[in-house]
């Protein structure tokens, strides 16, 4: 729960030289969920990905991270109704099963009611 | 003179120039680089400030519009706050008679009430001999061994709120989210390009030693053959993503706000019922029950209402593209974005309260004193509007004109009462207000701290953050 001075925090994150066959896991948890979380994940081979709200609001998605690739997922929340804060969390776990690099922590609440975060996953090779 | 002029012109123009460009120094890290221009609005996850035995989940149960703030103060308005677990709203004193009250809100829903959203308040007041009492006391009697008598809970009030949510009523965007997906049209997906950060990507792919001992390393640990291209390809990234946002910010964030105001605006109704427990010195109990209903004027209810609209935006048979196109023709037209930008809203309200007679025995008191008991049917009309708007620094200033009449009955010295009131509320801050009105009552010993029968009161309304 966000207070009214709460610290801001960066809104891009970066994984780099992520090891074949790690796993990036997303949660989002609103209550209540007057929020759309939506996003699109964008891959150097042209694949496009779309996660819907339904998909990502109070729900993990788990995303298989192969190499050699390179990923970005943006983020888009928008906020209407009263007022709720998103807590979000995401992470990439090696295939060993520990954490590679820092998960990405933060929450959002309005305003403003259109928010952004932006993820990249850039791969061994 | 003119050299000096335009001298200090060059200043002052170069001065937010240099600050502007000011970014990526050799000092800083990729990460602060790309951060100094992705601006973000991101908050630190609270459990992360926290010790972890504080950590846990709290359910909000909503900031805006909706409850039922300390009980029947005059300076209340027609927008209402259901506040977070346990927060806690301090009333200053001028407000009314009901001074150093301090009100316990607990939000909850329960599943057998549909998931709807259950208010808990308790209301404590500091205890004062009852004024009815003490105007009846013959003189010479010790009011300061009365009042060392009272204790500090003996003026309590309990009270539970419901309120059903649907796609009728409440501000909860879930009933709506397949209407706010139509309105999107899907359109979303497009905005969004990531050449330049795929060009930063491989080029920590091609330069994997550069990034191996640190992953985030500051610009003048690259080597000088590589910092210049290092630096230009996250300065690229970077405003790609700027570019992303805005673009998808000037598609949507209108269309988001204005859907939010219609949500705001959807009717919401609350029932509640409170007891007031109150020592005997202190005055009657009382327990009451009311009913409120509440809403803005443009709302999703109103705009569902048009047949077109209505089967445009169709759950199942709609189409996304009409959906939206007729609900941007909906908020743009004249008659409703003014209403909209007024923010009209309206509320209406019955209660029935009755109030248990006794006697009053004490000590120091040489004549029980009767108290007679009385039912009061109460109803009550809001109307409320913005009449100054600043919606960047959300510093609005709203007038809220109240009528309310009572019909009392079984107590032959209190008389039906009928009050006016006009209050006028800055907002300060999000969680300051500064409330001015005036009372107009056709009995003048119902206008509180008053000898007259209209008055002005002002005050300060805190609303602790969450």
């Amino acid at each position: 729960m966000a207070t009214a001075a709460a610290t801001t925090v960066p809104s891009v994150q970066r994984w780099i030289l992520v090891p074949d066959g790690s796993t990036l896991t997303i949660k989002a948890t609103a209550d209540p969920p007057n929020v759309r979380v939506t996003i699109v994940m964008l891959k150097d081979n042209g694949e496009v990905t779309n996660f819907s709200s339904a998909q990502v609001l109070n729900q993990t998605v788990t995303v298989p991270i192969r190499s050699p690739r390179l990923y970005t997922l943006a983020v888009r929340m928008e906020f209407a109704g009263a007022a709720t804060t998103l807590h979000f969390d995401a992470r990439v776990t090696r295939p060993d099963g520990t954490l590679h690099g820092s998960p990405f922590r933060f929450d959002a609440t309005r305003p403003p009611s259109v928010q952004h975060a932006q993820m990249s996953v850039f791969t061994a090779v | 003179m003119r050299r000096l002029i335009i001298a200090l012109l060059i200043l002052f123009v170069s001065i937010p120039l240099a600050a502007q460009t000011r970014k990526c120094e050799n000092t800083d890290k990729i990460s602060e680089c790309t951060n100094s221009i992705v601006k973000s609005t991101l908050l630190a996850r609270a459990d992360d400030e926290k010790p972890a035995t504080a950590a846990k989940e709290e359910k909000d149960v909503t900031t805006e519009t909706t409850g039922v703030p300390t009980i029947d103060s005059f300076l209340g308005n027609s927008t209402r706050d259901f506040l977070s677990l346990f927060a806690a709203a301090l009333q200053s004193a001028n407000l009314s008679e009901e001074k150093d009250a301090l009100t316990l809100d607990w939000n909850l829903r329960i599943k057998n009430f549909n998931n709807d959203p259950i208010k808990l308040q308790g209301v404590l007041r500091k205890a004062t001999l009852w004024k009815d009492f003490t105007d009846h006391l013959p003189t010479g009697t010790d009011r300061a061994k009365l009042e060392d008598q009272l204790g500090d809970f003996d003026d309590i009030t309990l009270s539970v709120t419901y309120e059903p949510e649907g796609k009728k009523y409440g501000r909860n965007l879930e009933p709506h989210s397949t209407l706010f997906d139509r309105i999107h049209g899907g359109t979303a997906d497009v905005i969004s390009t990531a050449t330049a950060e795929f060009a930063f990507g491989k080029f920590v792919q091609d330069n994997p030693k550069l990034f191996e001992q640190n992953q985030d390393p500051r610009f003048i640990d690259i080597p000088d053959a590589q910092r210049e291209q290092v630096r230009q390809l996250v300065i690229t990234a970077a405003e790609e993503i700027v570019k992303n946002r805005a673009a998808f910010d000037q598609k949507f964030a209108p269309l988001v706000d204005r859907f939010s105001e219609l949500l705001n605006n959807q009717p919401q109704i609350y029932f509640s019922a409170s007891r007031r427990d109150r020592a005997s010195l202190v005055g009657p109990r009382e327990t009451s029950i009311k009913a409120t209903y509440e809403m803005g004027f443009v709302n999703i209810n109103a705009f569902l209402r048009g047949k077109t609209a209505k089967d445009a935006c169709d759950d199942e048979k709609g189409d996304n593209q009409l959906c939206s196109a007729e609900f941007e023709k909906y908020v743009t037209d004249s008659g409703n974005k003014a209403d909209l930008n007024a923010a009209n809203r309206i509320s209406f309200s019955f209660e029935y309260a009755d109030v248990e007679g006794y006697k009053i025995t004490n000590d120091l008191v040489p004549t029980p004193f009767d108290v007679k008991g009385s039912r009061v049917t109460n109803g009550s009309f809001t109307y409320g509007r913005i009449m100054r708007r600043d919606r960047e620094n959300h510093r609005d200033g709203r007038i809220d004109l109240s009528v309310t009449y009572a019909d009392v009955r079984g107590d032959p010295e209190k008389d039906n009462l009928f009050t006016a009131s006009a209050v006028y509320t800055q907002k300060m801050s999000d969680t300051v207000s500064f409330p001015i009105g005036i009372v107009w009552s056709n009995r003048d010993k119902h206008v509180p701290d008053s000898d007259h029968r209209l008055s002005a009161h002002f005050g300060l309304m805190f609303k602790l953050p969450k």
